[in-house]
């Protein structure tokens, strides 16, 4: 489970390095959507900041404060769909999660190594593209906006999305700002699926485009926090992603 | 978790108008009222017990008032894995934050109106001092075994009475490393003596997980023989820490060609749940459901995760032959849940006594005061549904320990499992 929450934060930093929307059209989905989509993206730097990025490399704190849990994280992305994030944890230990292009896997001491399989697999899959949920809008079967509520203590519009596959989650948007503020969605984990609610927090400038440097999940009575400090971009080696030996012993 | 963090919300927005102590008292409260499993509470009026409870907070006037006041509303729930864990770095406060960083050398088990002390660290001060398995103290550093259970409720169920008594009697063997007590011995030949004792740091890893206090982690693995005469390997280890995944993992890979291995969760109270499934993984093929923690929102199932790989990348094949085993009245939450959903599905036999039955899954929160508050915030029930609080594990082959054998530096409980290993393969 935890290996999860890791993984799923993984997407939520890229969330941050997204491209503008495809031009491509979906019929379920509205203009008010793809208008308050296309905002978040532009708020982001647009597509002449984004473009040129290839990869990004993050790495800062963890921490479950009311445990009084920390550690530090690094998480590691590139194009168009790898991704790895590994956490040290005091007590506990490194815990990683990554995929490769193809295959989703996870290792730690709590579970042991783990090839990821079915919805978890096409859940890290959906995760791992290095443009973010939000770039390419066929991945979704519809995105309709909902209203506007209050979200982490911001005026935000709220969008209901459904992704190819049938997976739903409500998408948050800073009605201010644009940005995109965080979601609540049903999970899946390796014991099965678990509300999840996160909060994207703290963009700053980072480079050419801006960038979060806090994201909070929240679930089953635990909050957990990342705060990001260091960014490198278009830094990152291919073999960056290449698992674990006890992790690739486990391919058939 | 979102419910948690309006409660700590409420715990902080309390901060400028409340006294500390009922800050504390009420972020207790609230952190129980939103994660608590069964949102009817089990037929307990939450709100009621916090209207009824909340001025003896009011009126604590020390955090060993505060913590009683405290416990007090956490005991009307009747249920294991609620309490509250002194600040460690908190001032003397009675016997709550005393240096227990030091251990006697040996454990014991509640034995009638005496402690019998079951295993002695070779080479500890205890054993030189004389202390062997079988032995029974009578007091500890002038206070009587037979009054660690005085102020007990009479009706308490025997189980929970050797634990609370078992819970006293470390209170006063453990103290800081280096101090020395005096007990009062009987050996198992006859006789009484007394004897004093140093107490030591305790073997083991340090494990500093969170606002928990420190743990010691300690795992053993040594290779033993079936009365047939068959190699088997036993596997014992004090708390379920992360830390012990890789020595786990090493002694079963170690133990692979024998004809089986023996598990020893004697005296293990649980700890990171979670690890029921690595560690269940090294003897299942397939993934394998245990059991199922069911929280207030959702359900989720403790999977045996098969573990066909090494960390050097070499490819294994998970342990297939007999597991057993071992629990007594001292194993409890994570070791339950494990030996319990070992064994609802067949693939473990269970040898000992009756386990805690302490078995609700926990999260752990920092109060105001600095104190951790433990908290359950989930059921769970094994693979064939048997619901353990309240229950513990019952073994399949129940086995006693007793005075004479210990002394004769036989284990009956071990002794059965292994017999039970050379009958299986026939």
């Amino acid at each position: 489970m935890r290996s999860y929450i890791l993984r799923f934060t993984a997407a939520a930093v890229v969330v941050a390095a997204s491209l503008p929307a495809s031009a491509q059209q979906t019929p379920s989905i509205t203009p008010e959507a793809r208008a308050i989509i296309a905002r978040h993206l532009t708020a982001l730097g647009g597509e002449k900041a984004l473009a040129p990025l290839t990869s990004m490399r993050a790495a800062g704190a963890l921490a479950m404060p009311a445990q009084g849990i920390t550690g530090t994280v690094e998480i590691v992305a590139a194009r168009p769909n790898k991704a790895l994030l590994k956490a040290q944890i005091a007590g506990i230990g490194t815990l990683e999660s990554g995929f490769d292009g193809e295959r989703g896997w996870t290792i730690d001491p709590i579970v042991g190594p783990t090839l990821l399989s079915g919805k978890e697999l096409d859940q890290a899959r959906f995760d791992a593209v290095f443009e973010g949920p939000f770039h390419d809008l066929a991945r979704y079967t519809s995105l309709t906006v909902a209203g506007t509520e209050t979200f982490d203590g911001r005026k935000a519009q709220r969008i209901e999305a459904v992704r190819v596959g049938g997976d739903k989650s409500t998408e948050y948007f800073d009605a201010e700002t644009g940005l995109h503020a965080g979601s609540v969605a049903t999970r899946e984990t390796a014991m099965g699926p678990i509300d999840v609610t996160s909060f994207v927090r703290d963009y700053r400038k980072t480079g050419d485009i801006l960038q979060a440097h806090q994201l909070v999940q929240n679930m089953m009575g635990v909050e957990q926090v990342i705060t990001l400090e260091r960014f490198e971009f278009n830094t990152v080696k291919a073999d960056a992603f290449a698992m674990p030996p006890a992790v690739k012993a486990l391919i058939k | 978790m979102r419910l948690l963090f309006v409660a700590i919300l409420l715990a902080q927005a309390a901060t400028a108008a409340q006294p500390l102590a009922l800050q504390t008292f009420d972020a207790a409260w609230s952190i129980i009222n939103t994660t608590y499993y069964d949102p009817s509470f089990r037929g307990v009026d939450w709100n009621a017990v916090r209207t009824e409870i909340r001025p003896e907070a009011e009126r604590a006037r020390t955090p060993a008032e505060l913590r009683a006041a405290i416990g007090r509303m956490l005991s009307r729930l009747g249920e294991s894995h609620f309490a509250v864990l002194p600040q460690f770095a908190d001032p003397v406060d009675g016997e709550d934050a005393v240096d227990r960083s030091g251990g006697p050398g040996f454990d014991v088990r509640p034995d009638g109106d005496a402690l019998l002390v079951t295993r002695v660290d070779a080479g500890s001060p205890a054993f030189e001092a004389r202390v062997r398995p079988g032995d029974r103290l009578i007091s500890i550093a002038g206070v009587s075994a037979a009054s660690l259970g005085a102020r007990l409720p009479a009706a308490l169920e025997p189980r929970m009475r050797a634990l609370e008594i078992w819970r006293a009697a470390m209170m006063r063997l453990r103290g800081p490393a280096g101090s020395r007590f005096v007990a009062t011995v009987q050996p198992a030949r006859g006789g009484v003596r007394t004897a004093t004792i140093e107490r030591v740091e305790e073997p083991g890893q340090t494990i500093l997980l969170g606002n928990l206090p420190p743990l010691k982690l300690d795992v053993e693995s040594r290779a033993v023989e079936t009365p047939a005469g068959a190699s088997a390997g036993l596997i014992r280890f004090n708390v379920w820490m992360a830390a012990a995944d890789a020595p786990f993992a090493a002694a079963v890979d170690r133990f692979r060609s024998s004809r089986g291995i023996v598990i020893d969760l004697r005296g293990n109270p649980g700890g990171l749940a979670g690890m029921i499934m690595g560690i269940s993984g090294h003897f299942f093929d397939t993934r394998t459901a245990l059991g199922t923690m069911k929280t207030r929102t959702t359900s989720l199932t403790f999977y045996a995760n098969p573990r066909r790989s090494k960390p050097d990348g070499m490819t294994v094949e998970p342990f297939a032959g007999p597991v057993a085993i071992l629990i007594d009245g001292l194993t409890g939450s994570a070791s339950e849940c494990f030996a319990g959903g070992m064994q609802s599905v067949g693939r473990a036999r269970v040898f000992g006594e009756t386990s805690m039955g302490q078995a609700l899954p926990a999260s752990f929160s920092r109060l105001p005061n600095g104190d951790t508050l433990l908290h359950a915030i989930a059921d769970f029930v094994t693979a064939n549904g048997t619901r353990l609080e309240g229950r513990g594990v019952i073994p399949d082959q129940p086995v006693q320990v007793d005075a004479s054998s210990l002394a004769s530096g036989q284990d009956p409980v071990l002794a059965a499992a292994l017999a039970w290993i050379d009958r299986d393969r026939e």
